[in-house]
């Protein structure tokens, strides 16, 4: 019973990234493999906010989101500056950076060994025990983040978000200028996902790098592209799937290294299928549309 | 020092062999794309699997196999017309999961631990001018494909047409060049290449299943500081992040050598216009007035 509100509970953490994500890659146009490290970036801030300076949970969960908002309005500076492919590598770039930070600054993030010590979640003072109240926060935060994208994907900002995303040229052409409204989107879907980071630090009670890494990049965009990155509910199935079905196959006894072969697997499989389906039909359906 | 400079030799040699196939990719077509790495696993896995030392009927095997996934590659990439089939966007994504898919498949059958080639037999009791054998073999392969890549690209038909789609794929088309045919076989050296850069680094280091991301990272760190599509400019490419990688290893240690190439990725993309091409303001900064008096540039 406790794996289960386990499980759940990584459905909302991880959920939670997915929903920022679809702001990124779906509103924004912009394909991001380092949302690890902003996720990484939220937990690292949230948890040596309560290891050193000892304030509560709340709090750190605040400071892992300005942390995680803070990161990903650097990267709209440079989104501003490049080409959507070479974004791409710039990301890349800034999650091994990421990578070798907190492998290597063994005085601050504690390196490979991680970050010991992180108290668990609270609110008001009172700790939730882990099972179902963890879990139910970890779905409060999911439902949090869904009200709030969804918002900023409705009227008349969302149509000019998508002005940028399809013809910039048109929109600064227009008056709108590129810059200013990739910065808010990518703030507050940065804000998310360093919150999210910081709840998952809180769950685990500790940070180490491995959640962190490149790879993991990649599931976390895998869960994204089954909706080609604009579908808030089919990346939510592709949180479940991502995450889901490895889990229930230590339920099979198939052990604990080949689990994470097998996610990777899936993950890699769906990012094929889905960029094979749903970007090369959305960019063909484009250029024609462009012709 | 002696040990930093033999690193950067070697390290450079290796790098350059792939930074070559990024480039000859970047060639023929606008996007990057990581489906490079597959073959550099295919090549190093394939000649790990003989279990023996490598031979050059392995490398032949290897380089063969690769070039032929190259050519199939390169033919569902292109259109008749040489045109690209798909997206950047598609492209990027479909090259990742590949190279995910062959990491954690070669992970789940052959395992994660390292496998390092055995020792070539001693036929020099000192190495080679300070390199050992192993070392020096790596380097010697590496130059021989330094030369016939070039030597191809400047001399050869196939070159001339590669060098006219380079420089204007439509015009090249519209004069009657084989634009498809030309792409598909560059794709076919660039997937050899690759593959031979995978078999140099299981000569090298010890390899695991994930050490093609990485390569194929700074390859393309070398080719975009050479200047994205450019034989020579890859080579050197190559060798200014091994040098950059050397010396962050020796100021600053091992563990940061891979961030500093890749800050210099950043720094040379944050430079570069939209075409790749990097800022002339930087090039006039760069530059010292007395050469840029002496060739005219204002």
């Amino acid at each position: 019973m406790d794996y289960g509100w386990y499980l759940l509970t990584l459905f909302g953490i991880y959920g939670t990234v997915a929903v920022s994500l679809v702001l990124v890659v779906g509103d924004l146009g912009l394909l991001t493999v380092g949302q690890a490290a902003v996720f990484g970036t939220g937990a690292y801030v949230a948890a040596l906010v309560q290891v050193h300076v000892h304030l509560p949970f709340e709090i750190s969960l605040f400071a892992g989101a300005c942390g995680g908002a803070f990161v990903m309005l650097i990267l709209a500076l440079v989104a501003s500056r490049l080409s959507r492919d070479r974004f791409v590598f710039a990301t890349v770039a800034f999650q091994v950076g990421f990578s070798a930070l907190a492998q290597n600054l063994t005085g601050i993030t504690g390196g490979a060994r991680g970050l010991l010590g992180v108290p668990g979640l609270s609110l008001l003072g009172h700790r939730l025990e882990p099972g179902r109240a963890v879990a139910l926060a970890a779905l409060c935060l999911l439902a949090a983040s869904l009200v709030l994208v969804s918002a900023l994907r409705r009227g008349p900002y969302a149509h000019a978000l998508h002005c940028v995303r399809d013809a910039e040229l048109f929109a600064r052409s227009v008056g709108l200028r590129p810059l200013w409204y990739r910065a808010l989107p990518m703030a507050l879907a940065g804000g998310i996902t360093g919150a999210a980071g910081g709840m998952f630090a809180g769950v685990l009670m500790f940070v180490d790098p491995s959640p962190y890494r490149l790879s993991e990049s990649c599931l976390l965009l895998a869960m994204v592209a089954l909706g080609a990155g604009r579908s808030l509910p089919l990346a939510l199935c592709g949180t479940v799937l991502v995450f889901g079905i490895p889990e229930t196959l230590r339920f099979l006894g198939v052990p604990g290294t080949m689990v994470g072969n097998v996610r990777q697997i899936i993950g890699a499989s769906i990012l094929a299928l889905a960029s094979f389906v749903f970007f090369h039909l959305a960019g063909t359906e484009r250029q024609r549309s462009q012709t | 020092v002696k040990f930093i400079l033999i690193q950067l030799l070697v390290e450079g040699a290796r790098f350059s062999v792939l930074g070559m196939a990024v480039a000859l990719s970047l060639s023929v077509s606008r996007h990057l794309d990581l489906t490079l790495g597959v073959p550099a696993l295919i090549g190093a896995y394939l000649v790990a699997s003989a279990r023996g030392t490598p031979d050059p009927a392995h490398l032949i095997v290897a380089a063969a196999i690769t070039g032929l996934a190259g050519i199939l590659v390169g033919a569902s990439l292109f259109r008749h017309d040489g045109s690209e089939r798909f997206s950047g966007t598609a492209r990027l994504l479909l090259s990742l999961s590949l190279l995910l898919l062959f990491e954690n498949v070669i992970s789940l059958f052959v395992g994660d631990e390292a496998l390092l080639a055995p020792d070539l037999p001693a036929r020099f009791q000192n190495g080679i001018f300070g390199l050992s054998e192993r070392r020096a073999t790596v380097f010697a392969v590496a130059a021989v494909a330094w030369l016939v890549t070039a030597g191809l690209v400047r001399y050869s038909s196939l070159g001339r047409h590669l060098r006219a789609v380079r420089s204007d794929p439509v015009l090249a088309l519209a004069v009657g060049l084989p634009v498809r045919r030309t792409s598909v076989l560059a794709f076919g050296l660039a997937f050899l290449l690759a593959g031979l850069g995978g078999v140099l680094t299981y000569m090298d280091t010890a390899i695991t299943p994930g050490f093609a991301f990485p390569y194929l990272l700074m390859a393309i760190v070398a080719a975009v500081v050479g200047g994205s599509s450019s034989i020579t400019g890859a080579i050197a490419g190559a060798f200014v992040v091994s040098g950059l990688r050397s010396l962050a290893t020796w100021h600053l240690g091992a563990e940061w050598s891979d961030s500093t190439a890749f800050f210099v990725l950043v720094a040379v993309a944050l430079a570069s216009n939209r075409h790749g091409r990097i800022r002339t303001q930087v090039i006039s900064w760069l530059r010292p007035a007395w050469l840029r008096a002496g060739t005219g540039t204002r």
